[in-house]
């Protein structure tokens, strides 16, 4: 219980953290009203989970917490912009620097050795919990106090509270502290639909997570891990599959993080709203992990100038602001590529709006369904970018799936996975369901006698217990 | 807010109440024909153990035990060659050291069967009892790559099947991997007796694939099947004639059966 293992890291879908969570929740009830107590308590809770996820860098979390604390305290003290404006670069520098030795040291050794035929070795450097999400947090902080968008918290414990925060640790949402530190000034007690409907929308993001995400992931593994030796039409299908997964994964996770917020009394916002709805690249960005979406438009996209320079100017900020969230998402030249494709793809629908509004009518059925078919495909295309180990691979993918599609694959693909289809129709369905129903079903849910609420968790956790065991078959073997 | 903090404990408590009795009970249940599984939850919980993945080793697997060489076993052999598709790559060349070596050669070819297929059946007994070897060659594991949890799922079945065998002299001859996997090397390494467990996937072993990008092409296969038996007849703990043909030559086994995939 104490221990470090760097192979079972402390995640919500764990059996361990739900136990954990058991005896957490009553000692936080019983503490909600006495505000310091109940902070130091969450406090401690995030920096265990924390350290059973990351082992001692929990430290680092708390150093940035002191650093920017007190950066923020000096930015708002000073009374000239260029001391303000010192202060707030000495905080970035040491931010964005600490980030980037922790995630691109060992990318630049190796891109180092490669240019210069050098043979560095690479660091022995684990990335710590959530390191690209607490740093946005903090970085985002600091830049509003220095706006005087917000004031710099009274005292450290608040700040270390926001940033710590365990629901939000690991993957987001990246919560702003404009946004939270009032809810935490507030301290107002979780209603009991509040409570219920956390606890639902936790177990919504368990189901997208543990079912959906981790069993399409074992085809698309397997045939993005040996992509020359699938057909053209296994690997478009694993193609839609990576793109649901990836969906299912993260927004399953934002889903836990957010209800598990919303049961202790903040509401750290939505993350992500049907994505693949979109009818456009932009509509998609809109849709798409929208708190990292709208943390680059408000701190990279707008400083840089936004929209308010002209056309290549725009456009020139747009791709800036994409190559910067596709490296932030991770240090390979696939991430930068597929930051960069989103970002050509941001400037020609800007471009490109306008003549074809008014050649093409926007109401019209088949006009939408083909611009959500264009959008769904791009999307799940570079999202393929983020699950293949090289260039190379995604090459093959590309000319294989539209060169080599064939619809005879069709009948034995289905007879040798049938669960994973059914599993794609379903979530690709419940995708398209109005969001009204989702919003009925999780009052039924609030409301629905005890009983009921235990049989649903029971079901969630086997159906859990009933995926995790069932293998998606590697060859369709009637085809040789 | 206390009572549905209460209300939420007490499902969190009942509902992973119920599934930790569930999952130390002897009680099956189903639903229709699908069998409602059993979470782990001891092990989860609480001894999760790390999911080791197996890397291309620059050096073979070292044997658990220190050994004594064996000695070699001259006399003639019934061989039974048993396993999953890639016995299919490999019976033609181990045909002819067959044929060289006055063996007899049996061989099974389960296509897409796994050690959960074979483990949870009396196939290979059934054959054993069939043939009567005095040898097996088995080969399992290239589609169970990239199982998870791999020892939790898959270790009961190579016990399993170890136990059929029971004092018949084998060599589990490991997948050639296309890729790293979630650990079956290593776990049927450390089932099965030093010396018994031939690691297919090194730097120095290379294959040229079909088209499938998984199973070796037919001349890969013969220097696979070459390797094999150059480690059976030096290394493995039971060693036996196997000189080898003429290089590339193949030849028909004893007898050859196949068995479709399981639907």
């Amino acid at each position: 219980m104490l221990s470090y293992d760097p192979d079972n890291p402390l995640l919500f879908n764990s059996g361990l953290f739900w136990v954990l969570f058991l005896f957490f929740l009553p000692i936080y009830g019983l503490l909600k009203s006495r505000r310091t107590q109940m902070m130091i308590f969450v406090v401690a809770f995030s920096l265990y989970f924390f350290y059973k996820s990351s082992g001692l860098f929990f430290l680092l979390l708390v150093a940035t917490s002191l650093i920017d604390w007190f950066l923020a305290r000096q930015i708002a003290q000073e009374s000239t912009v260029k001391m303000k404006r010192f202060w707030l670069i000495v905080s970035i520098v040491i931010s964005v620097g600490v980030l980037c030795f922790f995630k691109y040291s060992n990318a630049a050794i190796a891109t180092i050795n490669e240019l210069l035929h050098n043979n560095f070795q690479p660091l022995d450097l684990v990335l710590p919990l959530g390191i690209s999400f607490y740093t946005f947090k903090t970085i985002s902080y600091v830049v509003d106090v220095y706006k005087e968008k917000i004031k710099p918290t009274e005292n450290w414990l608040d700040y270390l509270f926001y940033l710590s925060f365990f629901p939000a640790l690991a993957m987001g949402p990246i919560v702003r502290a404009s946004h939270f530190l009032p809810q935490l000034k507030e301290n107002k007690k979780p209603t009991k639909t509040m409570v219920y409907s956390g606890f639902w929308l936790a177990l919504v993001g368990v189901i997208k997570k543990a079912v959906f995400a981790d069993y399409f992931g074992q085809y698309t593994m397997i045939a993005f891990g040996n992509a020359s030796g699938y057909s053209g039409f296994e690997l478009a299908m694993a193609v839609l599959g990576f793109g649901l997964q990836i969906y299912c994964d993260f927004s399953g996770y934002s889903d836990m993080a957010i209800g598990m917020g919303r049961m202790m009394g903040f509401d750290l916002g939505i993350n992500f709203d049907f994505p693949y709805r979109s009818q456009n690249v932009t509509e998609f960005w809109r849709r798409w992990h929208i708190s990292l979406s709208s943390w680059l438009r408000d701190y990279i996209y707008i400083p840089l100038g936004g929209n308010r320079k002209g056309k290549p100017r725009q456009h020139f900020n747009l791709m800036v602001t994409m190559l910067i969230g596709g490296l932030w998402h991770g240090e390979t030249l696939n991430f930068l590529a597929w930051g960069g494709v989103h970002g050509v793809a941001l400037c020609l629908h800007k471009l490109t709006k306008k003549p074809l509004d008014r050649l093409l009518p926007s109401e019209n059925v088949v006009v939408k369904f083909c611009c959500w078919l264009i959008t769904f495909v791009f999307a799940c295309y570079t999202m393929m970018m983020l699950g293949v180990d090289s260039f190379e691979t995604v090459w093959i993918v590309v000319k294989k799936s539209f060169t080599e599609f064939d619809l005879a694959y069709l009948v034995p693909f289905f007879t040798a996975r049938k669960m994973w289809c059914y599993l794609i129709i379903i979530i690709f369905a419940l995708h398209f369901v109005p969001k009204k129903i989702y919003e009925q079903m999780s009052n039924l849910f609030v409301r629905s006698h005890w009983v009921i609420k235990l049989l649903i968790f029971i079901i969630v956790v086997q159906l859990v217990i009933q995926f995790s065991s069932e293998e998606v078959q590697p060859f369709i073997y009637n085809q040789f | 807010m206390k009572k549905a903090y209460i209300a939420i404990c007490a499902i969190l408590l009942v509902g992973l109440g119920v599934f930790y009795a569930f999952s130390n009970s002897d009680f099956n249940l189903k639903l229709g024909e699908t069998e409602i599984k059993k979470g782990t939850f001891n092990e989860s919980l609480f001894a999760a153990a790390p999911q080791r993945r197996t890397k291309q080793r620059d050096v073979p697997l070292p044997p658990r035990k220190k050994q004594d060489k064996a000695e070699m076993d001259t006399t003639k052999k019934t061989i039974l060659f048993i396993g999953d598709s890639m016995v299919e790559c490999l019976f033609p060349r181990m045909s002819a050291y067959a044929k060289k070596n006055g063996h007899k050669l049996y061989c099974v070819v389960w296509y897409s069967s796994t050690t959960e297929v074979y483990g949870t059946r009396t196939t290979l007994k059934d054959y054993i009892n069939k043939y009567k070897p005095d040898y097996i060659l088995i080969t399992l594991g290239g589609n169970e790559l990239f199982i998870r949890d791999i020892r939790q799922k898959r270790q009961k079945f190579v016990d399993e099947l170890i136990r059929q065998m029971g004092n018949i002299p084998f060599v589990w001859i490991g997948p050639p991997n296309w890729k790293d996997d979630t650990g079956i090397n290593d776990m049927i390494n450390e089932s099965v007796p030093p010396g018994c467990f031939y690691l297919s996937y090194t730097p120095d072993q290379h294959y040229n694939r079909k088209k499938d990008g998984a199973h070796p092409k037919a001349d890969s296969s013969i220097l696979w099947m070459d390797r094999i038996c150059k480690w059976i007849m030096t290394k493995s703990a039971h060693p036996i004639r196997l000189e080898a043909p003429p290089a590339g030559e193949t030849a028909r086994p004893t007898k050859l059966e196949l068995l479709q995939p399981l639907r």
